[in-house]
């Protein structure tokens, strides 16, 4: 593809300059940074927010947002754990347990968007804490830990010679991006965010997709909550605190309309490389935690306005 | 106050006006005088440039070649405040006004301070000025009335008052009757000669023939950024308006329509929902064009919306192709056939930011698709079929929607409602706000549909175009069915005296 075309062309033209740029900046601060090992390391940290950050992109493309990633995240990773114990857990059962609340608890939120005609930050705002809860109580408190090996293997195994949660990434963008821009499902969801009066009125069955939308968000969670459990080999109540954040933030950051009707599984997929890529140079260069989520902060907010900027530029 | 002649000291004068976006051209060097107290049409088809001249007036434009000169002075770039005060306004298609403040406060909006210093003072003040100002024009309406629960032809009227109220010498106005009544525009009529006595030059852009000729002293014609000509009113004839405007000689308005009745496909009994309408019952052939009259917000729309499945009626019932049918969503209707075409094209026609294709497509993706996978060649196939079949100008089928002229955006809500294959068509308004080339080509092609055996229902607040296209005028007045009237055997009057009844 040529390069002209990606950069004016497309919604993501900019953030893909910003990511370039970003990545000459830090490799010439360090040499550590353009390596192999360290490109490898940025893309296996990113792949959970990755995952979160695809699903959402569905919700916020079709008008509303979901805030309940984190905990629900927490909650599936939880379950997955207990039913992943080194002793009598099976894997597949985890794996099927855990998606399966993930998939239950974006349906809840989906129906009470639809029936309740509640805004979704607020729902979701509610979900957020319910599932935090939900979480806490299952685990009664405590991570879970001594899981089986194959569980492990799904964090921390590699397969033709790639970490696992890589491959998750490459999977799940894909079909995201397949199913956004090839399918019926993708041209609804993004009709519904453009003007959902308009959309109804063709006879799109909005309810039915907006409730989809949110239990492929809750699905989306749970195999982010699968991962992360496995990577760390316990399940925590605690994990994934704030993860909404920073999925949605990546998915701002990547082009996608907070108003919903525009947005790409690529400008999602760029924006999470660009907070991971800082991320990770922010670490290699010994900037210290703390001073970290404030240039973190600035930086995102930075690439938003120059991306707001850049698009008024083609017009 | 008759047609001005020159010498006298114009209002506003445009000097060899250019203005050009990006590269192309939109205005050719203008020059257009307004007098003080005259009433001023400017016509032209949608695409003419007529909104940018007014923005050109009004200031909030600058010209890039020539000057525009108000009072004598020639006017710089300024910012919005400025131009408020310089006694110009502009009152626009789309209202400017907030919905959740009441109408005094919308009236006094952004001028508070000239109603005293005290929050109770300037209440005080906005409600006794609100008063005057509705009694002085005769316009019966609560000054405490939230904006929200007015109707859209009252709260043009408020956009009006508004524009008094800041003494404005100039008042342009874009489309101020698209969304009026025949009642109401005599209201308007009114407003406007008032203000004309009072020495305030009115410019309007209207579609309507009877409008442009019956209000107006000057008639301007506008054609793809030239001015054709701008005489008084005396001097022109329709004809030769209509002949300015399009370029061509168009002998008549309306295309000749074969009447072919049908059978009976739609038996409507007893329809009614609690404050909207009630026992409106009728037949609907197949190949005829059925013709909802009456005011506006007599309840048309509202029964178009309960035939389509916007609304869901509480009593009577609806019989389709001789079965029982009570649809709970537009989905379920556009399944049997029912094909409907909204009067609020920008909030129900149209996805804004979709492009002309997947607008065209988008009640019919299921057509094309296998296992939710949509064949995207086929689908740019059928676009590319009713583009050029309903002649949709645009720069190619991606081009986004929301940057087509209203005639353009209205045909691809027609080409999407007709990839769904419907054999009843509920129009609501079709043509409103849009200009005469589009609209003559609208009109053709019902005249087509119904020779192909489908009926349309035609909710029209415009009544040569109800009489004309219609076979039979259903009239609605406050909700009620007052009359089923046969084309051949009625006039204006007789269904103006129903919808008022």
């Amino acid at each position: 593809m040529n390069l002209k075309k990606i950069l004016i062309g497309s919604q993501s033209g900019g953030i893909f300059l910003a990511l370039i740029l970003m990545c000459v900046l830090i490799s010439s601060l360090t040499p550590r940074f353009l390596t192999d090992t360290n490109l490898l390391v940025i893309l296996n940290q990113v792949s959970v927010n990755a995952i979160l950050a695809f699903g959402v992109t569905f919700v916020i493309i079709s008008g509303g947002i979901d805030l309940s990633l984190g905990s629900m995240l927490a909650v599936a990773g939880v379950v997955a754990a207990l039913f992943a114990k080194s002793d009598g857990g099976n894997v597949y059962i985890s794996l099927l347990m855990a998606l399966g609340v993930g998939a239950l608890m974006g349906a809840m939120n989906g129906f009470t968007v639809i029936l309740s005609k509640v805004p979704p930050f607020i729902v979701t705002l509610g979900t957020m804490t319910i599932a935090r809860g939900a979480a806490l109580i299952i685990s009664s408190g405590r991570p879970v830990s001594d899981l089986s090996e194959s569980f492990n293997f799904l964090g921390n195994g590699d397969l033709f010679g790639l970490p696992i949660p890589i491959l998750f990434l490459i999977a799940t963008y894909v079909v995201c991006h397949f199913v956004l821009t090839q399918t019926v499902f993708g041209r609804y969801v993004t009709a519904i965010g453009g003007n959902e009066t308009a959309a109804w009125v063709a006879g799109i069955p909005v309810a039915k997709v907006k409730w989809w939308v949110y239990t492929l968000s809750g699905i989306f969670a749970a195999l982010g909550g699968i991962l992360l459990s496995a990577r760390i080999n316990t399940g925590q109540p605690n994990a994934g605190l704030g993860f909404e954040l920073d999925a949605i933030a990546a998915v701002i950051i990547g082009g996608t309309s907070t108003r919903g009707g525009k947005g790409s599984m690529t400008g999602t997929l760029l924006g999470v490389l660009f907070i991971g890529v800082i991320n990770n140079g922010l670490d290699l260069l010994n900037v210290s935690a703390y001073w970290q989520q404030v240039v973190m902060g600035g930086i995102i907010i930075l690439a938003v306005v120059l991306d707001s900027v850049y698009q008024k530029m083609k017009r | 106050m008759e047609c001005r002649v020159e010498g006298e000291k114009p209002v506003l004068e445009l000097k060899q006006v250019s203005i050009a976006y990006s590269g192309t051209p939109i205005l050719h060097s203008i020059d257009l005088s307004l007098y003080p107290g005259e009433i001023h049409a400017l016509v032209g088809e949608n695409g003419a440039g007529k909104s940018t001249l007014m923005k050109t007036m009004l200031g909030i434009i600058s010209p890039d070649k020539g000057e525009v000169i108000f009072f004598g002075q020639k006017r710089q770039h300024q910012s919005l405040k400025q131009i408020m005060d310089s006694g110009i306004s502009m009152i626009h298609q789309e209202l400017m006004l907030i919905p959740e403040l009441s109408v005094e406060e919308n009236i006094f909006l952004g001028r508070e301070n000239e109603l005293g210093f005290w929050p109770l003072e300037r209440k005080k003040n906005a409600r006794l000025k609100a008063l005057d100002l509705l009694a002085d024009c005769e316009i019966p309406m609560d000054p405490s009335t939230l904006v929200k629960n007015l109707s859209i032809a009252e709260q043009q009227l408020v956009e009006i008052l508004r524009a008094i109220s800041q003494q404005a010498k100039l008042i342009l106005m874009d489309e101020p009757t698209s969304s009026l009544s025949e009642k109401e525009i005599t209201l308007f009529r009114r407003l406007i000669n008032k203000l004309k006595n009072e020495g305030v030059s009115i410019l309007f852009t209207s579609h309507k023939m009877e409008e442009i000729f019956g209000f107006s002293d000057r008639i301007s014609v506008l054609r793809d950024g030239y001015l054709i000509s701008s005489k008084c009113r005396e001097e022109c004839t329709e004809q030769e308006v209509v002949h300015q405007m399009v370029g061509r000689e168009m002998n008549q308005f309306f295309p000749h329509r074969e009447v072919i009745k049908g059978d009976t496909c739609l038996h409507v009994k007893g329809l009614g929902i609690p404050g909207l309408f009630q026992d409106i019952e009728f037949d609907l052939h197949q190949g005829e064009i059925l013709g909802f009259g009456g005011l506006v917000g007599a309840g048309r729309t509202d029964i178009g919306k309960a035939l389509a499945g916007l609304l869901i009626p509480q009593a009577g019932e609806i019989l389709w192709k001789n079965q029982l049918v009570k649809f709970k969503s537009p989905q379920e209707a556009i399944k049997q056939g029912i094909g409907y075409v909204s009067e609020d094209r920008k909030e129900m026609g149209f996805i804004p930011e979709f492009s002309v294709q997947h607008n065209l497509t988008l009640s019919s993706l299921l057509e094309f698709q296998r296992w939710g996978i949509l064949d995207k060649s086929k689908e740019k196939e059928i676009a590319a079929g009713h583009i050029s079949r309903l002649k949709i100008k645009s720069k190619g089928p991606d081009q986004q929607v929301m940057t087509l002229s209203g005639g353009n955006q209205q045909k691809v809500v027609f080409g999407r409602v007709l990839q769904h294959l419907p054999d009843v068509l509920i129009l609501d308004e079709p043509t409103r706000g849009i200009d005469v080339q589009a609209k003559f080509e609208i009109y053709t092609l019902m005249a087509e549909l119904s020779k192909q055996g489908k009926s349309i229902i035609l909710i029209s607040s415009d009544l040569p175009e109800l009489l004309h296209m219609s076979d039979r005028i259903l009239v609605i007045s406050k909700g009620k069915q007052t009359a089923i009237l046969n084309k051949e055997e009625t006039n204006p009057a007789e269904i103006m005296s129903y919808a008022m009844k």
